[in-house]
């Protein structure tokens, strides 16, 4: 939508209003932030005290001790591999129904049932198969069960991209007999590209928060989103460290954020004609 | 130069690694579960033969039934509240100005963490005694705030708030990104003709945005009808199963008891036909797109 | 996009992939270890030590994986269903009952304890033995008892209530609760404390899940008796707020935190305040369960080792738990456990941690506990009735749901029936 003219009070207190509740939407991600700098003890007896006490570093340490630092390498390994295996199915299959291909599209609306069936619904049958297959507690397995989730989706939002701007762009590559390597820079490249990296950066989210599969497929090779649960479980709570793991994890989402709205950002501006 | 494109009745090899990943991770763990549920699976125990007695099983558990309503109020209600929110918020990003893409950065923060991350910083928040809320209530009030995961309407709307807080940003952003379909040529002849930003809101921005809100409404009605974790990690279904949902309902029967996995699934089986309407619905608006986007 | 790879060659090579893949042979690779990572660190490590020390005089290979105490359901139910997704395991002894088809017989293995001078202990057997066999090797046990703050009694000139009648009055005279202290706290969310603690207290008052003969019995007048006392007890203001939405942990961790002054628990409180400088241990005081009308009757909580009977690991598996339970390796696991679990086997009692008189009541306390379905056999039917939490689902129908007494305990004898029925029909023990 092309930027609205406003009169001065309107757009200043829309501005206002948006960093306002964009400020308290993540003020518990902020809180956490800061709490993490709290000595741990302190933290053990009072995790609601969030400004007591000198700051120190030393939650990071613990949570690294705990194991913090490879349940992120882990999610980070899984995220990146659900991300690539959602682009390597999703974009032939996009690509194919843009050409009419009336098997395709039967498979895209097939991927649909992927939303029907919830993931805990499979777990355990996956499990089987991957204890059969011996690809239990591999993160590789894991991204690409996390791949499944996404893939609909990217199907979708792809049909949208490379439609039929990019199958009559691909038919004038072919007649100028243009190679695959030009036909993907000039032409594959510049139409879907920043779709790519929207569902790259989705695929990635989605994948870093998979909850059901991991719980039965990892063992040794914990990811965050069951490594951190470890962290409040038994007698004593160890706040400290959680609190030091949503700092962390913090830093990522915000680059991923920063991606995210900067490819928003392109899109409006492509689809203005800008 | 216009290039007649010719239906292609040819179907390219490049769709096998598609159509593995479906098989390998949906379709064949999926029959294999609807197997258990149509045979007397019990866990550590070969297939059985054809029964039905599983689906009764289900539907006399009384936790099942109260499951059932849960999970259907939670989704309505969460989906409801975050498309509202949602929608609203794209709109204000839309007529903010720059601060729009700088405060989108930190609105997408709780979307992005990971799932676990999230819920656990809720139980932080809202742990009793002496969390995060019970600390701030205390230092104003003087006294103890109450236990809100101890009561089961406090723990039910606990979840409701995690998920809107959750989620909204992402449609936040979807809704923000599709409002760029409206025609620029439209939304020029509305404003020289001297109607508000309201009116052009209601009509104009609205109908175009209306495919994509009923899409997302759909995936986003699946995904928290199934939701397992957030219950999993804040509430663990209580107080006393008043949170519990058909998915973690299920979970308890098929593990913890240890037991009846095939009843499980058939817990699970029987909400299809609330979960079927919604994923139809997606199948429509993506064919009538992609029948718009090829004539 | 033009073609990469013929289709059917794409599949012939995912399909021989897929079979390079399942032809590893069954019985070589690690040993892997699926253990219970309790709230006693040491424990854990000295399990593991253990275990390694087997592997390296062996030349063999073990892996660990560790399971927290939310998850070992669902590690439970992967283990018995998924062959080699692990070949030993630590299982709660229920579960073992219940999944007794699909575990090794390992009745050789305690006869072979029996001989080296180390009985099971009559409750170890009892929780552990279904159908003549022993579908776990017995590991150690978790004593519930009463758990109170020395400290508070002491000035209060309180001592522990010998029977429940006198739990009320005791914890009213501790609860202060406009400086948020309470005088008992015990969770009503179905947490394994509260399943404890309800079915002794049915016992204790004269009622029962199932009677000497298996049969279901729950519905009767004492049964009523004892729902009358826990809704009474829990409605007397003397819990704290929240409790419907405890978890397993929560009473620990509000009896650290200073909020409680009593509770039902394991020894586990003791083993954490020793390690943290929150409280003295003096300060903590561990009781026997009160008796009830029908004298005092607690309940046992046994971890066994098993392994699956098609394992083709067997073998190893065998040599590995023999290793395990020798003497000297056993006494060194209790020891590390600091009195925190109970052991299953006689001869143990003389460890020197057990002249410490806290930890000798939880020895004490194992004369007066019965297994899952007593007075009835141990049975699949009656684990799943205990893992279902069905009791502590009772209670709290009347608690929170408006259930009168009547309803709520038809409504739990209905259920019962319901697992009873369906346990009959699947032929399990």
């Amino acid at each position: 939508m092309s930027r609205p003219q406003h009169h001065f009070p309107t757009s200043v207190i829309l501005r206002i209003a948006i960093w306002l509740i964009a400020g308290v939407w993540c003020a518990p991600i902020l809180l956490a932030a800061v709490a993490a700098l709290r000595a741990p003890k302190r933290l053990a007896m009072n995790p609601g005290d969030i400004l007591g006490g000198e700051p120190t570093f030393e939650s990071f340490i613990a949570l690294q001790r705990s194991g913090g630092g490879d349940w992120l390498r882990n999610s980070l390994i899984v995220s990146a591999i659900a991300a690539i295996v959602t682009l390597l199915c999703s974009l032939p299959l996009a690509a194919d129904i843009s050409r009419k291909s009336p098997i395709s599209r039967r498979l895209s609306d097939l991927l649909m049932l992927t939303y029907v069936v919830p993931t805990s619904f499979l777990s355990f049958p996956v499990l089987y198969l991957a204890v059969i297959l011996s690809l239990r507690d591999s993160l590789v397995v894991l991204g690409i069960l996390s791949a499944a989730t996404s893939l609909p989706l990217a199907v979708m939002v792809l049909q949208a991209q490379a439609g039929t701007a990019a199958g009559q762009l691909m038919d004038i590559a072919a007649l100028e007999r243009l190679s695959l390597a030009q036909r993907t820079w000039h032409v594959i490249i510049p139409t879907v590209g920043h779709s790519v990296l929207a569902i790259a950066a989705i695929a990635f989210v989605l994948a870093w928060s998979e909850y059901a599969y991991s719980l039965l497929l990892l063992s040794s090779r914990l990811t965050l989103s069951i490594g951190l649960p470890h962290l409040l479980s038994g007698d004593v709570w160890r706040w400290s460290e959680l609190l030091a793991a949503v700092a962390i994890v913090g830093l990522p989402a915000l680059f991923l954020a920063d991606v995210v709205t900067r490819l928003v950002n392109l899109l409006r501006l492509r689809q203005a004609g800008v | 130069m216009i290039v007649q494109r010719r239906a292609r009745a040819t179907w390219s090899a490049t769709s096998i690694p598609a159509i593995l990943l479906f098989l390998l991770t949906v379709a064949v763990p999926a029959s294999v579960a609807v197997l258990y549920a149509f045979t007397g699976k019990r866990l550590g125990e070969p297939v059985a033969g054809f029964t039905l007695t599983n689906f009764s099983s289900a539907l006399r558990e009384p936790l099942f039934t109260a499951a059932l309503r849960t999970s259907l109020r939670f989704a309505v209600v969460c989906v409801v509240t975050k498309l509202a929110i949602g929608y609203g918020l794209a709109g204000i990003l839309t007529h903010a100005g720059r601060s729009a893409t700088a405060a989108l950065r930190l609105l997408l923060l709780p979307w992005l963490i990971p799932g676990s991350a999230a819920c656990l910083l809720w139980v932080w928040l809202l742990y009793q005694p002496s969390g995060v809320l019970d600390h701030l209530v205390r230092s104003v009030l003087g006294h103890p705030s109450r236990d809100i995961l101890g009561s089961a309407d406090g723990a039910f709307w606990s979840l409701v708030a995690f998920n809107v807080w959750r989620e909204t940003p992402f449609w936040a952003l979807v809704f923000f990104a599709s409002r760029k379909l409206v025609p620029p040529q439209l939304q020029e002849e509305l404003r020289l003709a001297g109607t508000s930003t309201w009116f052009a809101e209601r009509t104009l921005v609205a109908a175009y945005s209306a495919p994509t809100v009923l899409v997302c409404s759909a995936i986003s009605f699946v995904w928290t009808f199934g939701e397992f974790q957030s219950i999993e990690l804040i509430t663990r279904g209580g107080p006393s199963n008043h949170t519990q949902t058909v998915a973690s309902v299920a979970m308890d029967i098929g593990y913890a008891a240890g037991i009846d996995l095939g009843t499980a699934i058939c817990m699970m089986l029987l909400t299809l036909p609330i979960i079927l309407p919604a994923v139809l619905l997606l199948f429509v608006i993506a064919k009538r797109r992609r029948a718009a986007l090829i004539t | 996009m033009p073609r990469i790879i013929h289709p059917s060659k794409a599949i012939a090579l995912a399909c021989a992939t897929l079979f390079c893949a399942a032809c590893k042979s069954p019985s070589a690779g690690p040993i892997r270890v699926q253990y219970l990572e309790i709230w006693a660190p040491a424990l854990n490590e000295e399990f593991k030590s253990i275990a390694r020390s087997w592997a390296r005089d062996t030349h063999d290979s073990v892996e660990f994986i560790a399971v927290t105490l939310n998850d070992l359901p669902k590690r439970v139910a992967a283990f018995v269903d998924v062959p080699g997704a692990a070949n030993l395991a630590v299982f709660p002894a229920v579960d073992a009952v219940i999944h007794a088809s699909a575990l090794a017989d390992e009745s050789a293995i305690v006869s072979t304890l029996a001989t080296s001078g180390h009985t099971p202990l009559p409750n170890a057997e009892a929780m552990n033995k279904t159908q003549g066999m022993w579908p776990g090797v017995p590991l150690y046990a978790w004593s519930h008892l009463f758990v109170w703050r020395a400290n508070l009694l002491r000035k209060k000139s309180l001592s522990p209530p010998t029977r429940f009648e006198g739990l009320l009055p005791v914890a009213r005279i501790l609860t202060d609760s406009s400086n948020g202290l309470y005088g008992f706290g015990l969770g009503t969310n179905g947490d394994d404390d509260e399943k404890m603690f309800v079915q002794s207290v049915l016992w204790s008052f004269g009622g029962a899940v199932f009677d000497s003969a298996g049969k279901v019995v729950l519905d009767s007048p004492r049964t009523r008796d004892a729902l009358k006392y826990l809704v009474s007890l829990y409605r007397s203001g003397v819990m704290p707020p929240g409790i419907a939405g405890w978890d397993g942990a929560s009473n620990n961790r509000a009896f650290i935190a200073g909020t409680i002054a009593g509770t039902a628990n394991s020894p586990t409180i003791l083993y954490a305040l020793r390690h943290q400088d929150t409280l003295a241990a003096s300060d903590v005081m561990h009781a026997m369960y009160p008796e009830g009308p029908a004298g005092r009757h607690t309940f046992a909580t046994g971890f066994s080792l098993v392994s699956r009977r098609d394992d083709p690991k067997r073998d190893r598996v065998r040599e590995l738990i023999l290793f395990m339970m020798r003497p000297d390796n056993y006494a060194r696991l209790l020891r590390a456990g600091e009195g925190s679990v109970n052991p299953q086997y006689s001869g143990y009692d003389t460890l020197s941690m057990w002249t410490n008189p806290q930890l000798r009541v939880a020895l004490e306390s194992q004369n007066f506990e019965h297994h899952v379905g007593w007075p009835g056999p141990v049975s699949a039917a009656a684990a799943e009735v205990f893992q279902r939490h069905i009791l502590p689902d009772m209670v709290a129908r009347v608690l929170n749901d408006g259930f009168t007494e009547d309803a709520a305990v038809r409504e739990a004898s209905r259920r019962v029936q319901e697992v009873v029925d369906r346990n009959a029909s699947a032929q399990r023990p």
